[in-house]
């Protein structure tokens, strides 16, 4: 079965509203469905700055500018869409609710952990009660937090832990059913257990969607993904396979970044 | 040698100064409670100015200050979240930021005069609207600068999370990060109300004072703080204990309330 | 536990026991052609290890991988090493057995007389098949108690097989000032049982890696 592309990033550059020089030059990355595709790089490579471009967030700070393609796959129809020409509000809302994002600080908002999860469905328009339950409870389920809060589904999420912030965050972006997940090192902030607890759960969720994940920590890219792309300073500098990344590098500079020589 | 000694100096020297100030506030609450508390009576909650109580001036200040409040607030915040929100990097944003700080170091008796040339002289007759929008003009900068700070201590990652889950801006600081600084705003508001319903200068020639209990704010309006101001001048000593009695509670309101905003923002565990 | 990593774990594990139970099987069978004088049975034993070298390799790439991605830690690390030693070994005698299984066919279809050798050689053969057992069960064990017994056993079972070398060298030597004419089978035949006296040494190796990959230590083969 071929591999099939969920994203397909064709020769983007990106620069920040009145930065000197573009922050990424020229990348060409096809993120493959139902795959983990990891960011790998040292400080400032860029590799936040092309996550956030795939749900379009840096529009939330005015003056970016774009070139190049990022071609979306619609299921539906077999197409690809190139969402950087997206302009209306309501068709950036329709993108970020199928391309979800987690960031590195957990962000549950000042309200229960219902309503959390809920957030999305409602902002979607979904408003029938059960419905809104019956989503919800799939959510939790399946970012293995629902027996830590079924019986506080009331409750503030504010009093949850770090880790079980984390997961409601994952919750939430999940009961959209994204196509695409989007992770921003979503465990640099968290202790090796829950970070273990998310791994895994990232790693069940590929099963269903298709992840991007920036992580600085090697380790967590070659546990957990099927592609690695490193980056550096603003480039990709090499995008295969993970065992071949980090077994047989074919560029010097990501040897040297994968066996700790850099700087 | 030397750094010890002028270590201690300065420990000492700044010692005495915060006993300085304690003792004078102290000095303050222990002359206010005692003139007042004699002074007082529960006749004073019954009877209106004209009788000799001060039930009158504690409604029609309340009255004014929470009108102000009414117009106050929803217009300062609506000013701190399009500050903060949606225009918070552009040169107009910044002007009007240090506008409102001006406006909050205004000689309160200046806004009273220019309420009194916009609303009271062009009818002749002071009334409790007039006494009220002075209050609301006071107000607003401290609203607007609050809202201000507090939206700006909401993480930007909640606004992110809110916007990558599909939600309009609109939405996500309505539903979010107004509700993340409620708390800080909630007590900014609690404060400012305490602030004004403490102020003399701006209702002395809006509302001016009425000796009698009415809700008609067309007409002069009762007030507290101007009534200590004219009982104080009286020559009788019934008017100068009345003086005294008022003053204590006004300032255990004020205290109450400032109390009441520590309470809202203390250190939850 | 990542569900990827626990996998290829067990992989590893499932092809090196394999290996083993596969080496220990031609081992019994080419005693068994041996005896019985069935050169059938040499050829089947030679069968199934015919892939022992590339089932190696496919183990130490397995095993190079996990190291790559999952850094293990600790037992994990221990076993994972210990394995590539093990399957070293493991490969090493099954090229011991597949060159002693084609002696047997030559010696079946040939005429050595080695009658007089016979209760030697069974005691040898025996002994060796005994340490063999014993290495590839302390793949599998994971008690200390366990693992220690197995490596007295073995150690019991390669001494004895040092001994009857011994014996049956002299012995041999004793039949070519007999029979002179036949000193160039007897040679091979010293030859083919050397190989074989190696398998119950590399026994002896591998319970020391399986005692190292579970309860840790310094290595030392």
């Amino acid at each position: 079965m071929a591999k099939q592309i969920i994203m397909d990033i064709k020769d983007f550059s990106f620069r920040y509203a009145g930065a000197p020089k573009p922050s990424l030059k020229s990348i060409n990355l096809p993120v493959y469905h139902n795959k983990i595709t990891a960011m790998i790089g040292p400080s400032g490579c860029g590799k936040s700055t092309l996550l956030r471009a795939l749900n379009r967030i840096h529009d939330l700070y005015p003056g970016n500018e774009y070139k190049g393609e990022i071609n979306l796959l619609d299921l539906q129809n077999d197409t690809y869409f190139n969402i950087l020409k997206l302009k209306k509000e309501n068709e950036l809302i329709r993108l970020r609710q199928r391309v979800g994002m987690i960031f590195q600080k957990p962000t549950p908002f000042p309200m229960s952990i219902f309503d959390n999860v809920a957030y999305g469905l409602r902002l979607a328009g979904v408003k029938d009660k059960t419905v809104l339950e019956e989503k919800v409870t799939t959510a939790l389920k399946g970012s293995a937090i629902w027996n830590e809060v079924k019986d506080r589904l009331n409750d503030s999420a504010m009093g949850l832990s770090g880790g079980q912030q984390q997961r409601l965050c994952i919750a939430r972006a999940v009961a959209l059913r994204p196509e695409i997940l989007l992770l921003d090192e979503p465990t640099s902030a968290l202790d090796p257990i829950s970070t273990g607890a998310i791994e895994e759960l990232v790693s069940e969720l590929k099963k269903e969607l298709s992840i991007v994940i920036v992580t600085h920590n090697m380790q967590q890219a070659s546990r957990l993904s099927d592609y690695t792309a490193f980056m550096y300073l603003g480039e990709l500098i090499e995008y295969n396979k993970t065992d071949k990344i980090f077994l047989n590098p074919k560029e010097k500079l990501t040897e040297d970044y994968v066996t700790g020589r850099f700087g | 040698m030397n750094r010890l000694l002028l270590n201690k100096v300065i420990l000492v020297l700044s010692t005495l100064s915060a006993i300085i100030g304690i003792v004078f506030l102290f000095w303050i609450l222990a002359t206010l409670t005692i003139k007042g508390l004699s002074s007082m009576h529960f006749g004073i909650f019954v009877h209106d100015l004209v009788n000799g109580g001060i039930r009158n001036l504690l409604v029609g200040q309340f009255t004014m200050a929470l009108i102000a409040t009414a117009i106050g607030v929803p217009l300062g915040m609506m000013a701190g979240i399009w500050l903060r929100e949606y225009s918070n990097q552009s040169r107009l944003a910044s002007v009007i930021r240090n506008l409102s700080d001006v406006m909050m170091s205004a000689p309160s008796i200046v806004i009273g005069v220019f309420v009194y040339a916009l609303l009271v002289s062009p009818v002749n007759h002071y009334s409790g609207w007039a006494g009220s929008v002075a209050l609301a003009i006071m107000m607003i900068p401290i609203i607007i600068s609050t809202t201000d700070n507090m939206l700006s201590l909401v993480p930007k990652e909640l606004r992110e999370a809110g916007i990558a889950l599909g939600g309009s801006k609109h939405k996500i600081i309505l539903q979010i990060v107004v509700k993340a600084a409620k708390v800080g705003i909630t007590t900014g508001i609690l404060l400012a109300f305490a602030r004004i319903i403490g102020e003399t200068a701006p209702l002395l020639f809006t509302s001016a004072n009425n000796a009698y209990m009415t809700m008609n704010l067309n007409d002069q309006f009762p007030s507290l703080t101007v009534s200590i101001y004219n009982l104080a001048n009286y020559p009788d000593a019934e008017s100068r204990d009345l003086a005294w009695a008022a003053s204590f509670i006004l300032t255990m309101i004020v205290l109450f309330i400032n109390l009441m905003g520590r309470f809202l923002t203390r250190d939850k565990g | 536990m990542l569900t990827n990593y626990k996998e290829i774990l067990d992989k590893s594990r499932r092809r090196v026991l394999a290996l083993a139970s596969d080496v220990l099987t031609a081992y019994e069978l080419t005693v068994a052609a041996s005896r019985e004088g069935d050169p059938e049975k040499a050829s089947e034993a030679r069968n199934l290890l015919k892939d022992a070298h590339n089932r190696n390799s496919k183990i130490d790439n397995e095993i190079i991988k996990t190291l790559a991605l999952f850094s293990p830690e600790a037992r994990d690390l221990r076993v994972v090493i210990a394995y590539l030693k093990i399957t070293s070994e493991l490969t090493r005698i099954s090229d011991y057995i597949r060159s002693y299984a084609k002696k047997v066919k030559m010696q079946i279809s040939g005429e050595m007389e080695l009658s007089a050798l016979r209760d030697d050689m069974n005691s040898f053969l025996e002994s060796t098949r005994k340490s063999l057992e014993a290495a590839i069960a302390s793949i599998e064990a994971e008690s200390e108690e366990k693992l220690e017994n197995l490596y007295r056993k073995v150690n019991v079972e390669e001494s004895k097989c040092d001994d009857i070398i011994s014996i049956l060298e002299k012995n041999i030597l004793q039949q070519i000032c007999v029979n002179p004419e036949d000193a160039e089978d007897m040679v091979e035949f010293i030859k083919s049982i050397r190989k074989l006296e190696r398998i119950s040494d590399r026994s002896v190796n591998i319970v020391k890696l399986a005692y190292f990959a579970q309860k840790g230590g310094k290595l030392k083969l």
